[in-house]
């Protein structure tokens, strides 16, 4: 049944506002995780979500290939998460976050999936959420952000080493 | 651990940390109906005269509106604004409250489709969340939505789909509120416990950031519990499994498992199953033509009716095993299987349920059918210059498919800003073809779609029209005059440019790419009474 989102973009890049609501509905679910990985904020995702369905539905004549309206609208909502971010200043950088729990306990108890995501600066964020949450490969991943394949290889590089660190001291922990 | 294994364990615990409440889907329904309102808004401000009007006379003449009878009309669904006071019980002593608000259960309706429950929300605060701003639109109800989970028996009935609500404003400070909350396919005993918790009411007329500064007000951690009887309703209802309930024709198998009828809704539990299915289906990178199971429902007289799908399914494998859901109902829409596989069945279960309901059917035929997609331009441009185009003058036009689908255009209303089109349509005509196009044909290749839709006369006609001064609107078209008509793209063009002279218009009537739908065998009849 996913080959019917396709059809469904076509009809909302020619103004089927229906269609639109269909495949955003498809795409609920893709939409909150991406956020919440960015944001881990009900309110936050619930508005970057928000101006990323309006975005998308400014800009779907846009879109070129219907098959990437997935990957698509992600990029816009990885966007608008970061602006997010930017602007409340939430973002907290693994060194910032090394240094944190080592004097806060309670951020040692709660060693969180979602914390090692934002730890990344937004560039190697976006790659290792359209990699590990929307499950796309690299050579997608290159074509969507406009990168090439070696920069996406090595942006997941780097989140694999934040990655491996967050799984020892989570070991520690326990 | 090596990249794979510590690839497989981050993408795992990801995902499992990442549940998405039901609230977010409500929100999401706001964003959306956003979208649509700003359309029937922006409409019915540049028309009072016309639309509008046309609009206020069919609610007039159907159930009545609160300017005449004092009875708001629930949920533009006929039967349930017909039977709710029939099955409406009234409730007392159920609220929650907080310093701010107080939510309180007035009534509660509920049959084996759909569980009713009407509140009343009072504002204690004045001017919270700016609701004295909001004016309770005619047509289209209230800015403000009541979050709640609801328990049946202890379990969340979250159906995405075919949950609603609407809200009416009362006064400045005191809104009514319907939520549906869909039962079907629950097969609930007569009596059964239902609890409602985590209230939140919001207006998204005002800003996220409003709402979280405030939100210590309008989040209510507190439940109502209540013991709710559907007997009344069950006296008027039926459910049975037609005789003639399977239906085969090559890899695809259709099962009619069960018929409701009841004083809200009428529904089809149907199951679907497609034989050597493979992961090849699922991949959202196929160059090739697309297929796809759909169904089309046909009425005794072999009218199409419109009908909504609401599919859920999971995958079998070869080995009897389920794909990724441990033979949980889940909608495989969403989900992108890791593994390949072939020789699997897909099973999807459909919950159908129908605009005009079933009551005046006799018999309906449930025909499957695959639908191919063609991803390529060319097509689309060959589909519209086979369409007959006739220029943009009052008269009456027909046009009629293969499968003896017709639609009627009994009128067409030409003024200096838009067109109108007051149409029938009968037969087999898909729910979302049926379109009337219009173009410029001094352009090269280019057509626009209707921005005025939805709308349906007092007499049963449905209305579709065009905005000819309205920037912002799509259409389909070359890039500029000198493009062939092979480098077509969709651009969002001025229609001042394209729709300013009528003499240059013609409009075409769509009934849909049959040609691309395979029609597998006759489809299974079945008698309702």
């Amino acid at each position: 049944m996913e080959e019917n989102i396709t059809k469904y973009v076509k009809r909302a890049k020619k103004g089927d506002k229906d269609a639109f609501s269909y495949i955003v509905k498809q795409n609920a679910d893709n939409l909150y995780r991406v956020a919440y990985g960015i944001l881990n904020n009900y309110d936050d995702v619930s508005d970057a979500v928000s101006s990323t369905v309006l975005k998308a539905y400014e800009n779907i004549y846009k879109l070129k290939s219907e098959q990437f309206f997935k990957t698509w609208i992600t990029r816009i909502l990885i966007n608008e998460c970061n602006m997010i971010i930017r602007n409340s200043k939430k973002l907290v950088y693994i060194d910032d976050y090394q240094e944190l729990s080592s004097t806060d306990s309670n951020i040692e108890t709660n060693i969180d999936v979602n914390d090692c995501i934002r730890s990344l600066d937004d560039k190697t964020r976006e790659v290792t959420i359209l990699y590990y949450l929307n499950d796309l490969s690299v050579k997608d991943i290159s074509h969507i952000l406009s990168i090439p394949e070696g920069t996406v290889k090595s942006r997941l590089a780097t989140s694999r080493e934040r990655i491996r660190i967050f799984f020892e001291r989570k070991e520690e922990l326990l | 651990m090596n990249p794979d294994d510590l690839d497989t364990k981050f993408r795992n615990e990801l995902k499992s940390k990442t549940e998405v409440p039901e609230k977010f889907y409500k929100d999401l329904d706001k964003t959306l109906s956003k979208i649509k309102e700003e359309r029937k808004m922006k409409k019915s401000n540049k028309w009072i005269t016309s639309i509008a009007a046309i609009c206020i006379l069919a609610l007039l003449s159907g159930t009545g509106y609160a300017a005449i009878t004092g009875k708001l009309k629930i949920f533009n669904n006929n039967k349930i604004d017909e039977q709710y006071d029939n099955y409406a019980e009234i409730v007392e002593d159920k609220f929650v409250e907080n310093d701010y608000s107080k939510i309180t259960l007035k009534e509660i309706a509920c049959d084996d489709s759909y569980l009713i429950l009407s509140y009343i929300v009072d504002v204690k605060e004045p001017g919270l969340c700016l609701l004295d701003d909001i004016q309770d639109d005619e047509l289209l109800g209230f800015d403000f939505c009541l979050i709640s989970d609801v328990m049946v028996n202890g379990k969340l009935c979250n159906s995405y789909s075919l949950n609603k609500q609407t809200a009416h404003k009362i006064s400045n400070n005191q809104i009514e509120v319907y939520c549906l909350i869909s039962l079907m396919g629950q097969e609930l005993s007569d009596e059964f416990d239902v609890s409602i918790e985590n209230f939140e009411w919001r207006s998204s007329n005002v800003s996220v950031n409003y709402h979280v500064e405030h939100s210590s007000k309008t989040i209510i951690n507190d439940a109502i519990s209540l013991k709710v009887s559907k007997s009344d309703a069950m006296a008027n209802s039926t459910s049975f499994v037609p005789e003639n309930s399977i239906y085969k024709y090559n890899d695809v198998t259709l099962i009619v498992e069960k018929i409701y009828k009841t004083p809200f809704e009428s529904f089809v539990m149907v199951e679907l199953q497609e034989a050597n299915y493979s992961s090849d289906r699922f991949s959202e990178n196929r160059e090739d033509a697309y297929s796809w199971i759909n169904l089309m429902i046909l009425d005794e007289n072999n009218n199409e009716i419109s009908a909504n799908l609401n599919p859920y399914g999971y995958v079998v494998l070869e080995n009897g095993e389920y794909l990724e859901s441990d033979g949980e109902i889940v909608d495989f829409t969403r989900s992108h299987p890791s593994t390949e596989f072939e020789n699997a069945t897909a099973v999807t279960k459909m919950i159908i349920t129908f605009e005009e309901g079933l009551d005046n059917t006799k018999a309906i035929t449930i025909k499957p059918y695959y639908e191919t997609f063609l991803d390529n331009g060319a097509f689309e441009k060959e589909y519209f210059d086979s369409l007959t185009w006739y220029p943009v003058q009052e008269g009456t036009y027909s046009a009629e498919n293969e499968s003896g689908g017709k639609l009627e255009i009994s009128q067409v209303e030409i003024s200096e800003d838009k067109i109108l089109f007051y149409y029938t349509k009968s037969g087999s005509v898909a729910y979302l073809d049926g379109k009337i196009y219009i173009r410029n044909k001094t352009r090269a290749f280019n057509y626009f779609l209707p921005d005025i839709t939805n709308i349906i006369d007092e007499n049963g006609n449905h209305i579709c029209g065009f905005n000819l001064k309205d920037n912002g609107s799509y259409c389909l078209s070359s890039l500029e005059e000198g493009d062939t008509d092979d480098d077509y793209l969709t651009y969002k063009y001025s229609k001042d440019a394209f729709l300013e002279n009528i003499e240059e218009l013609e409009f075409a009537i769509g009934l849909g790419d049959e040609a691309h739908q395979e029609i597998l065998g006759e489809g299974l009849l079945v008698e309702l009474q």
